[in-house]
């Protein structure tokens, strides 16, 4: 991996017009206003959940597990299990998983310069699904112990050197091979789980397989969320720092020569960095499509293609976003959960083709 | 792709099966008396002109229930089975019978087709998905292999509406189709006796709280209000925490597992990869456990892992509800 720290001046992408003033305030109002939205959003799912937990009970047992004895305990140890082993760790990382695909979906398209770009483009999220349906139709023991998550991590970073493996030539990486790579890998790894899950003897393993190849954080719990949370803010710092870069490659690879810019390196750095964020996010979470489609575009729409306004908005827009998705997929038919990828779709789809007719989109969906 | 692969997989399963079957010769025998019968299955009517004498079953409590009849000496096939312990005396019979699949799936399409079987009985649709290269319904009954799916479980919709009785309607079905009426009228007694001990037992004591779970930590893979293994809750004495929850298999939240407060609690316990049994029943039974940690079934680690072959209607099936009532009130079976 090359690391390049030397700062080049590279124009800032393309903006909006207004004073450069004006449009700071205006992005920093909007900045604003979405982490109210998130906190919000997160309020909200804390506060309701398959289960009735009164108001004051659920938010009096955080308030006790921070501080403990601030508040008299009038809840039972279920309702402090649901809302603190069960709640609040889903909601937490349900906001790390919708800013983390986000944010890589706005990253790849500019990486690939292709509007379609989302997450599970280069394949690595089929290599994490290969992963864990070995644990769940064979079993942990037969894979030395490795848990689902553990799988899926381990079918990740096996599916990142295979793509890196085919796409790169003598240390290059252009997007059309990336592309092809990536997608050649995802139809791969496709076939060997579905082959899998056909050797499964029971419906009822093959459906436990399905819900979670549809995206799910049911399953979240504290210990899960470190390194997700780690990595995505690592990821976040080093692309906001590299945003004159990412402008520059999002314009073109003769813009970004002509600016200084290593392509090659950026590019293979972004790549790892990306498919390491998505083994992460798929592991806790299975694949939750869209996120990584639609957030960057509504992102784009909202302030332009400069990264260093897209990538802090996608994240918030994709941390609110996946929040209400998952308020959404455990109330809508409580208790009974619906998989993520349903009501990303069922509720993105609507929202996102209302975006597209509200505006001029052009200029944004192509990147840049 | 996918296509490709269900191809290959069949090519494999053909080159390595048996040889075909000899064709039946004497299919001109003389009308035996009684036949033809027809009985109604899965909204198809199905006649018989004598009685099966070469019959491939499908999914384990098919077979079961053929030998709880008597009828072991019909079977000309049978799939594997290697998920649980065998019934009483049944695994003497069953590695008798020519094993034509080493899955708990019927064979592949052409296998299956070669088999030349003058009756199919089976607990559900999935071997007959055209999708999964296996022979449909309608192939086999065009050859002559008229297919019986046992409870009613031909569609998701109307596993939902199983109900114990439909079992005894299966044996007596079978009892017809193979000129055993009075012998399948005895099992039947001899099986309603059971149940009614148990009721009997049961009668008047609390219902003991039950959560049926499959594992998992979150979607929990549970039972609901509907289907077989609520009706086995039911009348075995309990009442199902998940009552309230549409459907039979299905993922239910944490946050209700944790509510439900379950006195007691079943495992499914099963095979899911070519019979080699994965330690899954401890690994569910901890799961379920962590998630209804203050529950009194969890502080008294009242767990019974139950066969999924018993979840399945057959003989098994009513069998367990016996066990079950066991597990749930104790005291009631002591004298």
């Amino acid at each position: 991996m090359t690391s390049e720290t030397r700062q080049e001046q590279a124009p800032a992408g393309v903006a909006s017009a207004g004073s450069p003033r004006r449009r700071g305030r205006r992005f920093a109002a909007l900045v604003v206003a979405l982490a109210v939205a998130v906190v919000a959003a997160t309020w909200l799912a804390v506060s309701i959940g398959a289960v009735h937990v009164a108001l004051p009970q659920a938010w009096g047992i955080v308030a006790d597990r921070l501080v403990p004895g601030l508040v008299p305990r009038t809840w039972t140890p279920v309702q402090a299990q649901i809302v603190w082993e069960f709640r609040l760790p889903r909601a937490l990382l349900a906001l790390l998983v919708g800013a983390g695909l986000a944010v890589v979906g706005a990253v790849l398209q500019a990486l690939v310069r292709n509007p379609l770009a989302d997450p599970f483009l280069l394949g690595v999220s089929s290599g994490a699904s290969f992963g864990a349906v070995l644990v769940l139709i064979l079993g942990a023991s037969t894979l030395g112990g490795l848990t689902l998550s553990g799988a899926a991590f381990a079918g990740s970073l096996l599916a990142l050197g295979l793509v890196y493996t085919l796409a790169q030539r003598s240390g290059r990486l252009t997007p059309s091979r990336l592309v092809l790579a990536g997608v050649a890998l995802a139809y791969l790894f496709q076939a060997l789980y579905s082959f899998v899950l056909q050797q499964a003897q029971s419906g009822r393993a093959a459906q436990q397989v399905l819900f979670w190849l549809m995206g799910s954080l049911g399953g979240a719990r504290w210990h899960m969320l470190p390194l997700p949370a780690v990595v995505l803010v690592g990821g976040l710092v080093y692309l906001l720092l590299q945003h004159r870069r990412l402008n520059a490659l999002a314009a073109g690879e003769e813009t970004a020569v002509s600016l200084g810019v290593n392509v090659h390196g950026l590019r293979i750095t972004l790549f790892v960095l990306t498919s390491l964020l998505v083994g992460v996010l798929v592991a806790t979470s299975g694949a939750i499509a869209f996120v990584g489609l639609i957030v960057p575009h509504a992102a784009r729409l909202l302030v332009g293609a400069d990264h260093r306004r897209v990538l802090p908005v996608t994240a918030l827009l994709g941390a609110a976003f996946l929040q209400l998705v998952d308020v959404a997929a455990r109330t809508v038919n409580a208790p009974q959960e619906l998989a993520l990828s349903i009501v990303t779709a069922l509720f993105g789809v609507p929202f996102f083709l209302w975006l597209l007719r509200r505006r001029s989109v052009d200029r944004a969906v192509t990147v840049a | 792709m996918r296509r490709l692969l269900v191809l290959v997989a069949a090519l494999t399963l053909t080159a390595c099966g048996q040889a075909p079957a000899t064709q039946e010769t004497d299919s001109a025998e003389a009308p035996q008396p009684g036949f033809p019968v027809t009985v109604e299955n899965c909204g198809r009517t199905l006649t018989f002109d004598r009685p099966p004498a070469k019959v491939v079953t499908g999914y384990h409590p098919s077979l079961e229930t053929l030998l709880a009849l008597g009828l072991g000496d019909r079977i000309a096939g049978r799939t594997n089975f290697s998920e649980s312990a065998f019934l009483p005396g049944q695994k003497e019979p069953y590695d008798k019978i020519p094993e034509i699949s080493p899955t708990i799936m019927l064979p592949q399409k052409e296998v299956m087709l070669a088999q030349g079987a003058d009756f199919v009985l089976d607990n559900a649709m999935n071997s007959f998905d055209a999708g999964g290269g296996y022979a449909t319904v309608e192939e086999l009954d065009a050859a002559g292999s008229p297919v019986y799916i046992l409870g009613g479980w031909c569609s998701p919709q109307e596993m939902l509406e199983f109900t114990l009785e439909d079992t005894f309607t299966d044996l007596h079905n079978l009892g017809k189709i193979f000129g055993v009426p009075d012998r399948a009228g005895k099992l039947v007694a001899e099986l309603r006796g059971r149940l009614d001990d148990v009721r009997k037992r049961v009668a008047g004591r609390t219902p003991v709280k039950v959560l049926a779970t499959d594992g998992g930590r979150g979607p929990v893979n549970a039972y609901g209000g509907a289907g077989i293994t609520h009706q086995m809750i039911a009348a075995a004495g309990g009442v199902n925490v998940l009552a309230d929850v549409k459907g039979d298999y299905t993922e239910v939240s944490v946050e209700q597992i944790s509510a439900a407060q379950p006195d007691a609690i079943l495992v499914s316990e099963y095979a899911t990869l070519r019979g080699e049994t994965t330690p899954t029943v401890q690994a569910k039974t901890a799961d379920a456990l962590a998630i209804a940690r203050n529950s009194p079934a969890a502080k008294a680690k009242r767990v019974l892992p139950v066969p999924v072959s018993a979840q399945h209607p057959g003989y098994r099936n009513l069998l367990a509800i016996t066990d079950i009532a066991r597990f749930l009130h104790p005291d009631a079976f002591t004298s």
